[in-house]
């Protein structure tokens, strides 16, 4: 089959490549919430429970690793309320950061309704802010100049080294975590393969291999129309658009993966709601009000997955401003909202975030890969100034973490699980994908496996959002190299010509982020020019 | 014959899964059912025959399935259900304490304060608020201090929002080990009926959802 299509010369022997989605191991947690779960009744209490059980143990582990040596002798301290006045010790628990600008439900009580509520901040800190830590038995605050270099969100399990002030605050002279989860595909795959042709950044990509397109924020029913860069990308996925090459690329994607956004949110203008009765039975038909609510964008969405569907598997997953629940995990969007496209057996909806684990011929052991929309992600960046610290090491530190949505319930809605956490991060996966992001950023971390002895990388992956950026990002399923190709056409509506003024900006920013490795030709992505 | 006795064995599990379920909703559907139809009951001591050579079939693979069906002295029609409900359901064996959960509060053992299983329990239950005596408990016995105790242990979890055996039920599933008496008491049958017993300290007060 490789070398039938590597002939360039007739172009009716390309054939698509194929990847197999198996299923995931035991130890991933499902997003799907059914019946059985769907009480509201429990407190979110029990979710800070288990996450600090879950992850007490692997933080304890770390944090002595790294300060048992030091002089002084640190010890560990059960509970953080038994500080002891200047003794050198160490603490774990639950970061809580006090902010007064984060949305408080005591000041929407009290606020006065007859003026209209000023809109919420975009970001959360300020200089007011307070750092807790918290365990069963109670919190204390952390002061310190570390904390003002430090990452922190609510939410996290860290263990901090310091002293107990006079005043009775915690002064952190340093903080750890958890570190990378363990990773049991990378033990596989360093002792199946005798090269390590996965991780070394000099592997080049083959034309056997097998690519990922992953796409997000397609945005359909957007005010300003972006109906000719979706119908640009359809045309280049089923092979109909561009010269040759572009087919031959083309041919290789095995998969389209949607994470998120891929409806605008639609903006209800007011009049749907009580009218007298007559008029609302006037104009309601098929159960919906024509005048507020179109059904168009559902079908456009509808149309362009059937095209894209009939020729190689989709996923779809739900995002910040499609028609599934605001809460996170958000649910599969219905099958039958799509129409033709659901008796595909290759269509997929999936939950928001999940795991999806793909084999390939060109690699056999399955990539566990870890996807959502950006929720979690835009939650925690309004935690943090901005200049120190990019998405990207806001997603790099929460695999860190080993935590998707440490933010969760407190600033991100959430589902109020009592038994387990599902966010939990337990086993590092091989590709971490956001969508929904404003610019597109790449980065492996990796990890030498000095403490448990086992290497560790991952593929971070931020995609923009295709409306604004027209890019769609394609992942090599065997290297897990990534590349783009970018959708733009010569006085073509849909915000192209923001982006255009800000290319030069993103591929200068992306230089000096220090990416480690060379395995992001982006300079040498396709545009496709009409 | 046996194409008989295989026609009657499948008949049979037809007529269990068209019932309602055997378990949780109680005894009103199927006596009315006797009661009102009087074909449908002799149907049902037909089919109770063949059901009682299956029964044989199935003794040594049902065990303590057996036992409980046993102790309960009940029509004809209510053994029959389990025994259709064992057959059903042998290959979830695993689940048998889940099972226990969901039958009939009735069925339950009683709990009798003063027995001696709980003594241990009970005295460390009293170590740990310094054995002190209990100010505006007169009315709490000895089961009330053990589960008050466990609820307000905080090494298993907030206790609040989550019913004690759930709350126990999840603590042993997270490897916390919590005492095994204490879920010999929830499951009794004052333990589920008695909302004392069975939902945490602060249930009256603070949560009547």
């Amino acid at each position: 089959m490789a070398s039938a299509e590597l002939v360039p010369i007739s172009d009716s022997q390309l054939k698509r490549a194929t990847t197999t989605v198996v299923p995931v191991s035991q130890e991933t947690p499902s997003f799907i919430i059914d019946s059985k779960n769907k009480s509201y009744k429990h407190q979110y209490s029990n979710i800070y429970f288990l996450r600090l059980l879950a992850l007490r143990d692997s933080v304890i582990q770390a944090a002595s690793k790294r300060w048992d040596n030091l002089p002084g002798s640190p010890t560990f301290v059960s509970r953080v309320l038994e500080v002891e006045p200047s003794q050198l010790c160490y603490i774990v628990g639950t970061v809580y950061m006090d902010m007064p600008l984060k949305p408080n439900v005591m000041e929407d009580i009290a606020q006065d309704h007859s003026i209209p509520a000023p809109p919420p901040p975009p970001y959360y800190y300020s200089a007011e802010d307070q750092v807790m830590l918290e365990d069963e038995s109670g919190r204390i605050e952390l002061v310190g100049e570390r904390l003002k270099t430090e990452k922190l969100v609510t939410g996290l399990i860290i263990g901090a080294l310091g002293m107990e002030t006079t005043d009775g605050k915690f002064e952190v002279a340093d903080i750890c975590y958890a570190g990378l989860a363990p990773q049991p595909q990378a033990v596989i795959t360093q002792e199946s393969e005798d090269q390590m042709e996965v991780d070394s950044p000099n592997t080049e990509d083959l034309p056997t291999d097998e690519w990922i397109g992953v796409v997000s924020g397609l945005q359909i029913g957007e005010a300003s129309s972006t109906d000719g860069q979706i119908q640009l990308l359809v045309e280049y996925l089923t092979g109909e658009g561009g010269g040759l090459d572009d087919q031959l690329s083309a041919a290789r994607i095995s998969r389209l993966i949607i994470v998120g956004d891929s409806l605008a949110p639609m903006i209800i203008t007011g009049k749907g709601d009580a009218d007298a009765e007559g008029d609302i039975k006037k104009s309601r038909k098929f159960g919906y009000d024509g005048t507020t609510f179109s059904t168009h964008p559902t079908e456009s969405l509808s149309g362009v997955l059937l095209d894209i569907g009939q020729v190689m598997p989709i996923h779809l997953l739900p995002g910040a401003t499609d028609p599934s629940g605001t809460i996170l995990p958000q649910q599969p969007l219905p099958r039958a909202m799509f129409g033709a496209i659901s008796s595909f057996p290759s269509f997929s909806c999936e939950t928001n975030p999940t795991y999806l684990s793909l084999s390939s011929n060109s690699s056999p052991t399955p990539r566990v890969f870890l996807l959502h929309s950006g929720q979690p992600v835009n939650d925690m960046f309004k935690y943090l100034p901005s200049p120190p610290h990019t998405r990207l090491s806001i997603v790099e530190s929460s695999l860190k973490w080993r935590h998707i949505a440490p933010t969760a319930p407190d600033t991100l809605w959430c589902h109020p699980y009592s038994t387990a956490d599902p966010f939990l991060i337990k086993e590092t996966p091989d590709l971490y994908i956001v969508g929904g992001q404003k610019k597109f950023m790449t980065k492996m971390v990796e990890d030498d496996g000095k403490d448990d002895g086992i290497q560790k990388r991952c593929r971070l992956l931020l995609v923009p959002e295709f409306y604004r950026t027209g890019i769609f990002v394609l992942v090599n399923i065997r290297t897990l190299r990534v590349k783009t190709v970018m959708f733009r056409g010569e006085g073509m509506s849909g915000g192209m010509s923001d982006y255009l003024d800000t290319e030069e900006a993103s591929d200068t920013e992306l230089k000096n982020l220090a990416e480690p490795e060379s395995s992001i030709p982006h300079s040498s992505n396709t545009s496709i020019l009409l | 014959m046996p194409a008989a006795l295989k026609n009657k064995k499948q008949t049979t599990l037809n007529f269990g899964s068209s019932k309602p379920s055997p378990v949780a909703t109680g005894k009103k559907p199927r006596l009315s059912g006797k009661g009102g139809k009087p074909v449908e009951s002799s149907e049902i001591d037909e089919y109770s025959s063949p059901s009682d050579q299956s029964e044989e079939i199935e003794v040594e693979q049902v065990g303590s399935k057996r036992k409980r069906t046993d102790t309960r002295s009940r029509v004809n029609t209510n053994e029959k259900e389990e025994q259709t409900k064992t057959s059903t359901k042998e290959r979830l064996e695993l689940q048998k304490k889940a099972e226990q959960i969901k039958s009939p509060a009735k069925e339950r053992p009683e709990l009798k304060v003063n027995d001696s299983r709980w003594k241990k329990v009970a005295t460390r239950a009293r170590e740990t608020n310094g054995n002190l005596q209990l100010i505006h408990a007169e009315k709490q016995n000895r089961i009330h201090d053990i589960l008050r105790v466990f609820d307000l242990t905080y090494n298993y979890g907030p206790c609040i929002g989550i019913s004690r055996i759930d709350r126990w039920e999840r603590a042993q599933a997270l490897g916390l080990n919590p005492p095994s008496e204490i879920r010999d008491i929830l499951l009794t049958r004052q333990g589920i009926e008695d909302t004392t017993y069975a939902q945490n300290v602060f249930f009256d007060q603070a949560e009547r959802v």
